[in-house]
């Protein structure tokens, strides 16, 4: 590049830019959140419009019909027309138009200011983050829909909503946890880390990770906007059953669409994770060489692959029930309706896999660097994560032990689903193997790394309970259930997602949290979740329906008690909010590697370079040899020397 | 039969296959349903089997740059358990002799295959790096100034990282006769003969045989 | 001073990123297209799972197939079924074609196998309207457009995948040592086809 001439405009473009509009222009009309919303709008109009001429032409009368207009303008061209408002597939259109290739000018990647948050950018570092926000807000969106119920619940008899509107909030709130926060959570925090953990300057595709990002607020704003439809938010429970889906009003349509939006999202990022673990790892990273974490997201990867298409499958259907009125789950029309559980249940049960997965590969992460131990029998930690990818998949009816199956299936179902506490249980030896005699340092990931060991046992321990038949005709659609999903997914899931959080805090923001903070965040979460969750195993038991909004008097005073300790679980979230804010704003700067870890993320400044490396690290040993005398992760390349520049 | 998603002309034949494969199970099936599926069971199977036993094509050799000055040599020792053999002390001796040689010994820290995936690396971890103390205070005894490390527990590994990191003109590996090598041991030589363009020395060293022809030598 | 670090970052940017590490030889944008043809099929597996309920498990499963009062148009999609296989020979062609040079062979082969995809897809429609059942008209009639309907889908996504191939094709783009952008698009036409084998042989034929 010749030197630059400061002040003249051809300075400050290279010469393959085309002359720039200007600056309002560039606001209207180039790629960015507001052509997407006007595109959004176009897109609404047009998809309208083809409905409406589509039905005249055959005769279809009336040819108004909401449902169908909502279906196809709303939930399919107007999010289309967003996305290519904000330029996610300006790239590929100019591909397609067979015009001479552009030389990458990497003008859509890293971040340079906060603006570069609200676009598409193709650096994973800048959609890691786009995707932890995101989740959060939707999570604080979810988490409070959760209060608000917590709140009817608190006293028999219905107070604040009707019950239409709080078989909504259930749903919803459920819907948002599960597919707008713990799976697009844990693609973000992989999102940051694997690449940089692989030795790789980016994932396999990048432009497609920035599309699979974008589709996420589409799904969330369709769940959520369900309430303003007519009828009111989805009420069929976030599992969506036939036949009550099919009968539901309109709202029901929101969750069959939102459904696709985020499953797509979540099948792209899949599939750019697999390939580039596949393909990118540095020179010397065997399978045998990878950190837990990648490790993690592989298994989850080919989990989300394999079983996402078959919600998707009976998310179409059920809307194809309703729309085009087939027979799939009807069974005046000779359909089959456990159909629907079958179908969904074969993608479900491996998602709460999807759902956790990950958060195993964090812990092994946090638990081995903070105990300054490698991590014990790593092989089979591995192969642990591929045991449970396969017998995932071989356990789904257990969700179905009253649901009028087959008899014959459920003892089957039954074995395979004690079976897979063996895969587990390995992982759990092995974390508390690790920690024997480690070093032991008790920072704020570690202790919520160390809550996900304990609240994920009990939580797999009522798990034991519930795969035993016997156990589950009693105890299925109770209580019991609430508290051991909740166990598992926020005393596993989400601790484990904090875990990541704090952890990666440093090197993602280049400051470092409180620890004070972080602490408090800890004990008051920790202490609230048991207080809220750990009496539902105890109601539950005693007869407590679930997803009900009124109940027998006897569970008054539980009720009460739960919900109270909720609203403080909802506060302690404050803290943690509060701490992120004001440390990534103000915080102390923090170094490459605060926690001496050996994975590659921390061998580069905190945050990375743009790039990730200067050049690919070499790979020479494996990950977690702390203590090992000579032993060695990766032998970094000594960073460019500062260029000689001409002033 | 390749995967057919390695290309498109192995796609293309797979859906010749698959015409022909459902044309025979349409067939069985016309005469008995149950003809059918064990029909497809068995071209199932036989597809499962085709594809698990067929092998990519080999990779092309891997050219290592010399590094360093042109009339330095650099040599790659592989030893495990057969350091103390005479053979490889005379072979490492002639090229010392030769040439104005940089020696880098890697001592794989050879495991059992339980041990292996167990991940209980450490009590190999000691032998070797004892094994590579003695191969180092041998060549240093005869006046050979070299380098070592310990490896990665497969041989094959501890070669391609000590390779990346080396850059060796020459490699010389040192095993046990056939037979008494470690499980992962078999075949190196030839592997690492593939894989690099430099030349490999193997040298079979039978400790048993030397500690029987040298009657008390140190007594 | 400020100066310099603009200068040397503008410099370091326009560096762009290290070359990764290819840790696989299997190329990455076919192994993406295999992944994502693999989640295709399994898509194509719910719909499968959906007919199976339908025809073996439902115990009011009709005993016959098709039940009473439907009838299959076998021979039109037989004849469909002879597009289509045709259409991957002409694809196949098309790629022989530029890997060796010949561009038209190749733009040839590729416009023939989009008309006749085209065609597949207009020869399903008008059998659609005059197969004789709606999709309202039962778990048989519903899971017949389910199948075959979203096998349409997958051909209209194929000939998009064609279609660009053809605008680029035309424009200059592809040669003897650069036609990946034509091996992948010709991958998953050949899925698309023995997709159909599948589901023909499945809904009409067994």
């Amino acid at each position: 590049m010749t030197p630059s001439h400061h002040g003249t405009p051809q300075a400050e473009y290279p010469a393959h830019f085309e002359p720039p509009h200007g600056p309002t222009w560039r606001l209207l009309f180039g790629p960015g959140l507001v052509r997407g919303g006007w595109m959004a709008g176009a897109g609404f109009v047009f998809g309208m419009l083809l409905v409406l001429a589509l039905r005249w032409w055959w005769s279809w009368d009336p040819y108004w019909n909401t449902e169908v207009i909502l279906a196809v303008a709303g939930m399919v061209t107007a999010p289309i027309g967003f996305l290519a408002g904000i330029g996610s597939f300006d790239y590929w259109l100019h591909y397609i138009s067979g015009r001479p290739t552009r030389p990458e000018d990497h003008s859509g990647h890293g971040a340079r200011s906060w603006k570069d948050y609200f676009r598409v950018n193709t650096d994973h570092k800048v959609i890691g983050i786009q995707y932890l926000v995101t989740t959060f807000v939707f999570f604080t969106i979810g988490g409070l829909m959760a209060m608000f119920f917590r709140a009817e619940l608190a006293q028999p008899g219905l107070q604040f909503v009707d019950s239409q509107t709080f078989n909504g909030l259930v749903s919803v709130h459920a819907t948002l946890m599960i597919f707008l926060f713990v799976i697009p959570a844990f693609a973000g925090l992989a999102n940051f880390a694997v690449p940089l953990m692989l030795g790789a300057p980016d994932m396999a595709f990048p432009r497609l990770n920035a599309l699979s990002f974008w589709l996420l607020p589409i799904a969330g704003i369709m769940f959520v906007a369900s309430f303003l439809a007519p009828g009111g938010a989805f009420g069929a429970g976030w599992t969506g059953y036939a036949p009550l889906a099919e009968g539901q009003p309109l709202g029901q349509t929101f969750f069959n669409m939102g459904v696709q939006w985020a499953g797509a999202s979540s099948i792209m990022t899949a599939l750019n994770f697999l390939v580039t673990i596949i393909t990118m790892r540095a020179p010397g990273m065997t399978f045998w060489r990878m950190p837990l974490l990648v490790w993690a997201n592989f298994t989850t990867s080919l989990l989300v692959v394999i079983a996402t298409p078959f919600i998707a499958g009976s998310q179409f259907f059920v809307m194809f029930d309703r729309i085009m009125h087939t027979s799939f789950f009807t069974p005046e029309g000779g359909g089959y309706v456990l159909g629907y559980q079958h179908i969904f249940w074969f993608y479900s049960h491996p998602a709460v896999y999807i759902m956790m997965l990950p958060g195993f590969g964090i812990v092994s992460e946090v638990i081995s660097s903070m105990s300054r131990k490698p991590i014990f029998g790593y092989r089979l930690m591995a192969l642990s994560l591929m045991g449970i990818l396969v017998l995932g998949f071989s356990v789904w009816a257990h969700h179905m032990f009253v649901a009028g199956m087959a008899d014959w299936l459920r003892v089957p179902m039954m074995i395979t689903t004690l079976l897979i506490a063996i895969p587990t249980g390995i992982k759990v030896f092995s974390w508390v193997a690790t920690l024997w005699r480690g070093r032991i340092h008790l920072t704020t990931p570690m202790l919520f790394a160390l809550g996900f060991v304990t609240m994920f046992v009990i939580g797999g321990l009522s798990g034991i309970y519930l795969g035993s038949v016997p156990i589950d005709i009693a105890a299925s659609d109770t209580y019991f259930i609430v508290a051991h999903i909740h166990y598992v997914l926020f005393g596993g899931s989400v601790f484990t997602i904090f875990a990541g959080i704090y952890y990666w805090f440093p090197k993602m923001t280049g400051r470092m949290y409180s620890e004070r903070l972080g602490k408090w965040h800890f004990w008051l979460t920790f202490v609230s979740f048991n207080a809220t969750f750990f009496p539902m195993h105890y109601v539950g038991l005693r007869g407590m329906p679930r997803r009900v909004f009124d109940y027998d008097s006897a569970f008054g005073d539980l009720n009460f008690a739960i919900s109270i300790a909720s609203f403080v679980l909802g506060a302690s979230f404050i803290v943690f909010v509060y701490n992120m804010i004001t440390s990534w704003v103000r915080g102390p700067i923090a170094e490459a590697n605060p926690w001496r870890a050996r994975t590659l993320e921390w061998q580069v400044s905190s945050p990375p370079p743009i790039f990730n490396f200067d050049e690919i690290p070499q790979v020479v040993g494996g990950p977690y040899e702390y203590g090992v005398p000579g032993a060695r992760h990766a032998i970094m390349s000594p960073s460019k020397e500062a260029q000689e520049v001409h002033a | 039969m390749e995967s057919p998603f390695r290309s498109e002309a192995a796609a293309f034949r797979f859906l010749l296959i698959t015409i022909g494969a459902f044309a025979l199970i349409v067939g069985a099936s016309a005469i008995d349903p149950a003809l059918g599926f064990l029909v497809f069971l068995i071209l199932a199977g036989a597809a499962v089997a085709i594809y698990l036993r067929q092998r990519g094509p080999a990779p092309d050799r891997e050219h290592v740059e010399h590094v360093g000055a042109p009339d330095e040599r650099r040599i790659l020792v592989v030893a495990n358990e057969t350091v103390g053999g005479q053979e490889l002390l005379s072979v490492i001796s002639v090229r010392a002799l030769e040439w104005k040689s940089e020696f880098f010994v890697v001592c794989p820290a050879l495991n059992s295959r339980l041990k292996t995936w167990t991940s209980d690396e450490d009590p190999a971890r000691a032998k070797a790096q004892a094994r590579l103390g003695v191969t180092l205070e041998r060549l240093a005894s005869v006046g050979i100034e070299a380098q070592g490390e310990i490896g990665d527990g497969d041989p094959l590994v501890a070669i391609e990282d000590a390779v990346r990191t080396f850059h060796p003109d020459e490699i010389v590996i040192s095993t046990h006769p056939v037979g008494r090598s470690n499980w992962l041991v078999r075949g190196v030589p030839d592997a690492v003969r593939a894989r690099y363009d430099v030349p490999v020395t193997h040298v079979v060293v039978d400790l048993e045989a030397e500690a029987a022809a040298e009657p008390a030598e140190d007594a | 001073m400020t100066d310099v670090s603009l200068h040397a970052e503008a410099l370091h940017d326009h560096h762009g990123p290290p070359e990764a590490n290819q840790s696989s030889r299997v190329d990455a944008r076919t192994l993406g297209m295999l992944l994502f043809i693999g989640s295709e099929i399994m898509l194509f597996g719910s719909f499968f799972a959906a007919y199976f309920f339908v025809r073996v498990v439902n115990p009011s499963a009709p005993p016959e197939w098709p039940p009473e009062g439907y009838h299959f148009p076998v021979f039109v999609a037989g004849v469909n079924t002879a597009i289509l296989v045709t259409s991957s020979f002409t694809m196949h062609w098309a790629l022989q074609s530029i890997k060796r040079g010949q561009r038209a062979g190749f733009l040839a082969g590729m416009v023939l196998t989009f008309v006749m995809g085209l065609a597949f897809l207009l020869t399903q429609v008008v059998e659609y309207v005059n197969v004789g059942f709606n999709t309202g008209d039962g778990a048989f009639a519903s899971v017949f457009f389910g199948l075959t309907g979203l096998h349409g889908a997958h051909v209209a996504i194929g000939l998009s995948l064609l279609g660009m191939v053809i605008i680029r094709g035309f424009r200059g783009h592809f040669s003897p040592e650069h036609h990946h952008g034509v091996e992948l698009p010709g991958i998953y036409w050949h899925f698309v086809d023995v997709m159909w084998i599948v589901v023909y042989a499945t809904v009409y034929l067994l």
